[in-house]
């Protein structure tokens, strides 16, 4: 099995951290893996929203730390998606509320009872990224192809370097295939030569995006949405399978092959 | 006693006693006796074969101390001895690896750095010599170096060479960067310039850059 605590971050804000989380960890639970998501972002709560959730959370992370409830106690339990628990953040409290010696011990109490724990790390590179971090055995690092995403990701990954992190692993997220053919948005092959990671997965724009948002329904449940796909094919390649790169069409060419042969998809 | 006096490629002038009847006093009314042409110059005393006691080295310290016409530059000597005396007192000795170094603009005690990694944002990596880097130099990192700097890789960032310096270079083999500084000079380059085995040269006031073609083909 690959690396069980996987951190999810960014640098900038925006880019699709919270909603890859929470696709990827509900297409892992939906393949009946016991998946938690963390929700490390304190003040800024978000990953409720977009698993479904919010108005089933009672406890958050901070009550825990605080102490008063157990861990068990505060974890939301999806009833759509079997196997899938949501730790949320507070609201109420700042990244201050949380230290990162107490995430480590959240994650350790849950790190046996669980196949997979994602941690949706906050923008930015202060103590709450560090807090988000600290525990992580993997961290996946989500960026836009644009340079200022791209610029912040770089830093990320320099950061996680320095906390003694294996390198992080690619997602470039909301690729354009389109604006791609026109040369307005850089390509996911140069995305991948700036930052020099190993590319996990490419996920399209997708429109619809925003609405699966609304209604509080993960992408990856949809078997029309595109985008859905391609994080489907993320999560089986965290487990370890080999997925061919999805086929990013901007009428009618092919435009990945490169990128394809570049790590070996056939 | 003889002496003889030469120019030397540090643009200084060399006096070479001999070793017999070695005179401190003699040294002194030699070159009282040539003041009007030593004025003004780098002066370097050579000697050779003879041991310095202390007395004799005080006394001519004291000498060119009393005569600031002259820049006194220190001693060369093939002896031991007379360097650690040199040392003792302060004075710079052994001319040929030491007060050389100093006028020459690049010393051998900058230090060269070699880094095995690509450098990431907000990384910053600074040497007082040259630097290589076997790795990318990615956009939002800075590098800084008194000499030159070489990148086995793509340069995306900002780097600073030859800095306080009159000659440095700066190579990469895939450039794409904002701007360039070498020797306090700077170039400026728009956002789709990209160029391929890139090298950046000032001389003096002569600059000049060189590269093949930029790797989609375009500005070549």
């Amino acid at each position: 099995m690959a690396d069980k605590v996987i951190c999810v971050t960014s640098g900038k804000g925006g880019v699709g951290k919270s909603t890859v989380t929470g696709n990827l960890a509900t297409a892992l639970a939906a393949k009946g893996y016991k998946v938690v998501a963390i929700d490390a972002d304190i003040g800024l709560r978000n990953l409720d929203l977009i698993l479904g959730l919010e108005n089933r959370i009672v406890y958050d992370i901070v009550h825990v730390i605080e102490g008063v409830c157990p861990v068990e106690k505060a974890l939301v339990k999806d009833k759509r998606t079997k196997n899938l628990y949501l730790l949320p953040a507070a609201q109420t409290k700042d990244k201050s509320a949380v230290k990162p010696e107490d995430l480590v011990a959240i994650v350790e109490s849950l790190r046996n009872n669980f196949d997979f724990i994602f941690i949706d790390s906050p923008a930015g590179i202060e103590e709450g990224f560090k807090t988000a971090v600290t525990p992580a055995d993997t961290v996946i690092v989500i960026a836009n192809p644009e340079m200022a995403s791209i610029r912040d990701a770089d830093r990320v990954t320099g950061l996680c370097s320095a906390m003694g992190k294996p390198e992080p692993k690619l997602i470039v997220n909301r690729l354009d295939p389109k604006k791609v053919e026109k040369g307005d948005m850089l390509d996911a092959e140069d995305v991948v030569q700036i930052l020099g990671l190993e590319l996990l997965g490419i996920v399209p724009e997708d429109k619809e995006m925003v609405s699966y948002i609304n209604r509080g329904e993960p992408a990856v449940l949809s078997e029309t949405s595109i985008a859905g796909k391609a994080l489907r094919n993320i999560a089986e390649r965290l487990l370890g399978k080999e997925v061919p790169f999805l086929e990013l069409k901007a009428e009618g060419e092919g435009i990945l092959n490169k990128i394809k042969k570049l790590f070996g998809g056939t | 006693m003889e002496f003889k006096l030469r120019g030397t490629n540090v643009i200084a002038i060399e006096l070479i006693t001999d070793n017999t009847n070695f005179s401190v006093e003699k040294i002194k009314q030699f070159i009282s006796e040539k003041k009007q042409i030593l004025k003004g110059t780098r002066f370097i005393i050579s000697v050779e074969n003879y041991t310095l006691n202390e007395t004799e080295l005080d006394s001519l310290i004291d000498f060119f101390r009393k005569t600031p016409e002259i820049f006194f530059c220190g001693f060369k000597t093939n002896l031991k001895e007379n360097r650690e005396l040199c040392i003792k007192k302060g004075i710079p000795c052994d001319i040929s690896s030491m007060e050389l170094e100093k006028i020459e603009e690049r010393s051998a005690a900058e230090e060269i750095k070699f880094i095995r990694k690509t450098l990431r944002s907000g990384d910053k990596i600074s040497s007082s010599g040259d630097i290589i880097i076997m790795g990318n130099v990615n956009p939002g990192a800075e590098v800084e170096a008194g000499g030159n700097v070489y990148i086995m890789g793509d340069l995306r960032g900002i780097v600073k060479a030859g800095i306080g310096k009159t000659e440095g270079e700066v190579r990469a083999l895939f450039f794409q960067a904002p701007r360039l500084e070498i020797c306090g000079k700077e170039f400026t380059f728009n956002r789709k310039e990209k160029y391929l085995n890139f090298k950046a040269k000032v001389k003096g006031i002569h600059q000049t850059i060189e590269y093949y073609k930029d790797r989609k083909g375009k500005n070549g």
